[in-house]
């Protein structure tokens, strides 16, 4: 709809000989942070042209379009022409429209698809939030057709990938109250081998009519083409560059569209589930400061200092459990709850020392950042400085305050970066 | 290129903090937020008790733990600029992992409640992206690499005044600030020093003051165990000087 608007401008092709393939930087896991090891793209990408590095991925020779690296990014980052583009579900706006939505790849030839259809390139394009969005327009079902060719399709594999979405599409409906019945579903529905296109036409091949499209055309019976799909063209992932939570368009058509069947929040197939181990967490709130859609928030209320979950906007990217120096955090793919919930609650001190309030300090009387500047003079460093490790009394020998001990986590953290800070330095 | 380095005698230092005050006075930092500090301890009891102090620059470290945590890579360790730990405070986010990270404590978040009251954050209301903006101001600004007046929501840290030590003649083995021609590139805190207990040098350079003092008179890094490789020395202070003893009574 708004091509024009600044996030749609945002979006530019990862190569210029291959304009179908866009991707816009903001979105990208690895761009965002080096301590994120998503590359969701590269492993769904059939032919293996994609690679992902800290710049994003680059795209080699042998791209096919297909869509699968797309479908298959949790940020919707990448976008390749020709698959819907939708605007969220509306929770009021339902469009009924009659009959089930049937979804057509493009190397059926257009006559041969059914009147009405949607024609993408590649049925493994589409993912999870845009097959539950197309639900939520389609109530009677929504078919994605299996010619038999999937298997011997260089885009394909079997099993074909779109089973995976198709199967966490469907049971999210199902379990938000959606009629099982219409749930998105495969129908085979074979055609003979040798009336395909040898491989995905690029969007140009795709628009011309054929002989037999334009009679058809003229007949009234124009077949539904892509651009009748584009109204959430406008959308995009981040609206304010790198460290602004961004928009997970993919989440949040499911969400949206799990919405429209049930108020009881999100069905716990569908919800990520936060696992908190409050012993360890020390606040720092870390996992909050780089969540890339902002399900992980710091709060300040009554009960005292923590941080909230929301299993709406998680998108399981497990950044958040990465980076944290304690290894106190752990999220689940489904299992969560269904709302907006509390995750940890510490209780407030004030620092000693200087003075500032501090939270999860388990009985100590400084604040973390004191606490490093006594640890500072104690052990191996005040004798190398002083020649003789000091003596355990008055008020500021810092004694037996030694720090906590080293994380797991942290130090992976720290080779992981410390590789990368090689590499970019090589 | 140079890499500079710093080094720090603890038997001149007399822990002052003129060094302190310069480094706020030059890069307007906030009250209590001080890039550089002296930290004081005392051990010991009467009459035996004893005072110590360490100043505490930023260590520039060759392997910056600050720099391998950083989730945005907004601070980095800037080889051209002479080995010097940055903040691209356009890309920082405040999300204060590198503070946990150094074992140092020499990174600071200002947004918080102020160290020294009354608040100057409020009292200088911050124009133009500054977290806040004081009449006086150094004309020096990049926040690419965190120099100038700080935005919000960032950490920020000692450059080794690159401002200044950037200007000074490529190939110069040591920033003196004696050196009248010199001198004016010298970090401030270096320049400031009293009793001229700081030198500012090229370590790369085998010919400079600063590698002939680490090596007679046998340097030490902070914590080396951690493998961080600070670029700031100290000159062990009581090393040879046996501490006072307290004589037994028979």
């Amino acid at each position: 709809m708004e091509e024009n608007s600044p996030a749609a401008r945002a979006y530019r092709p990862l190569r210029t000989d291959v304009a179908a393939v866009t991707f816009v930087t903001e979105g990208c896991l690895p761009v965002r942070s080096p301590l994120s090891d998503c590359a969701s793209c590269a492993e769904a990408c059939p032919v293996g042209a994609l690679t992902v590095g800290w710049r994003g991925p680059s795209l080699a020779d042998g791209c096919l379009h297909c869509g699968r690296c797309a479908a298959a990014c949790p940020t919707g980052a990448i976008r390749v022409a020709g698959f819907p583009r939708l605007a969220l579900p509306d929770l009021q706006a339902a469009r009924a429209e009659d009959g089930p939505l049937e979804v057509d790849c493009w190397r059926v030839p257009r006559e041969r698809s059914p009147a009405g259809a949607l024609r993408v390139p590649c049925l493994g394009g589409l993912d999870a939030g845009t097959l539950a969005a197309l639900h939520a327009r389609h109530p009677a079902g929504v078919v994605l057709l299996d010619r038999g060719w999937c298997g011997g399709c260089p885009a394909g594999g079997r099993p074909p990938l779109q089973e995976e979405a198709v199967t966490a599409a469907a049971g999210a409906l199902v379990a938000a109250g959606a009629d099982p019945e219409h749930a998105p579903r495969i129908e085979h529905r074979p055609l003979p081998g040798q009336s395909a296109r040898p491989e995905i036409p690029d969007a140009m091949a795709e628009r011309a009519v054929s002989r037999r499209g334009l009679f058809r055309h003229l007949a009234g019976r124009a077949a539904a083409t892509a651009e009748q799909w584009q109204d959430g063209a406008g959308e995009g992932p981040a609206p304010g560059g790198l460290a602004q939570p961004l928009r997970a368009l993919p989440r949040e058509r499911l969400v949206a569209a799990l919405r429209r069947i049930t108020s009881a929040g999100i069905p716990a197939e569908a919800s990520p589930a936060a696992r908190m181990n409050s012993d360890l967490c020390a606040n720092h709130r870390i996992c909050a400061s780089l969540c890339p859609t902002g399900a992980l928030r710091g709060v300040e209320d009554g009960d005292g200092a923590g941080l909230d979950f929301d299993p709406a906007t998680c998108i399981g990217c497990e950044l958040c459990s990465r980076v944290c120096p304690e290894g106190a955090l752990q999220i689940g793919r489904a299992g969560g709850q269904s709302v907006l919930h509390p995750l940890t609650r510490h209780s407030v001190a004030r620092c000693s020392d200087c003075g500032r309030p501090f939270t999860a300090g388990e009985g100590r009387d400084r604040c973390p950042n004191c606490r490093k500047d006594q640890e500072l003079l104690t052990g191996g460093v005040y004798e190398a400085l002083f020649g003789h490790p000091p003596e355990a009394v008055g008020s500021g020998t810092p004694a037996g305050t030694a720090a906590p001990g080293p994380q797991e986590a942290f130090h992976a953290n720290m080779s992981r970066g410390k590789e990368a800070f090689h590499d970019r330095r090589s | 290129m140079a890499k500079w380095g710093m080094v720090i005698d603890l038997d001149k230092c007399t822990g002052c903090q003129a060094c302190t005050t310069a480094c706020s006075m030059e890069n307007n930092t906030l009250p209590g937020e001080n890039w550089q500090d002296v930290l004081y301890y005392h051990e010991g009891e009467y009459p035996s008790a004893q005072m110590k102090w360490l100043p505490r620059p930023c260590m520039q470290c060759e392997e910056p733990s600050c720099v391998h945590v950083c989730p945005t890579r907004a601070t980095y360790k800037d080889d051209e600029a002479g080995g010097i730990v940055f903040i691209d405070w356009n890309k920082c986010i405040g999300c204060k992992y590198c503070m946990i990270a150094c074992p140092y404590g020499v990174r600071f978040y200002a947004d918080e409640q102020p160290l020294v009251e009354p608040d100057l954050k409020a009292a200088f209301p911050g124009e133009d992206g500054q977290l806040w903006s004081p009449p006086y101001q150094g004309p020096q600004e990049d926040w690419s690499r965190g120099i100038g007046i700080q935005p919000k929501g960032v950490v920020s840290k000692c450059t080794f005044c690159h401002h200044k030590v950037s200007q000074a003649p490529a190939g110069t083995p040591d920033l003196d600030e004696d050196d009248p021609d010199l001198k004016e590139y010298v970090p401030a805190c270096v320049r400031t020093c009293p009793p001229k207990a700081r030198y500012f040098g090229d370590l790369d350079n085998p010919e400079s003051n600063v590698n002939k003092l680490i090596g007679n008179k046998r340097g030490v890094r902070l914590k080396d165990e951690t493998g961080n490789r600070p670029q700031v020395y100290y000159l062990g202070a009581g090393a040879n000087i046996p501490a006072f003893q307290r004589r037994q009574r028979s």
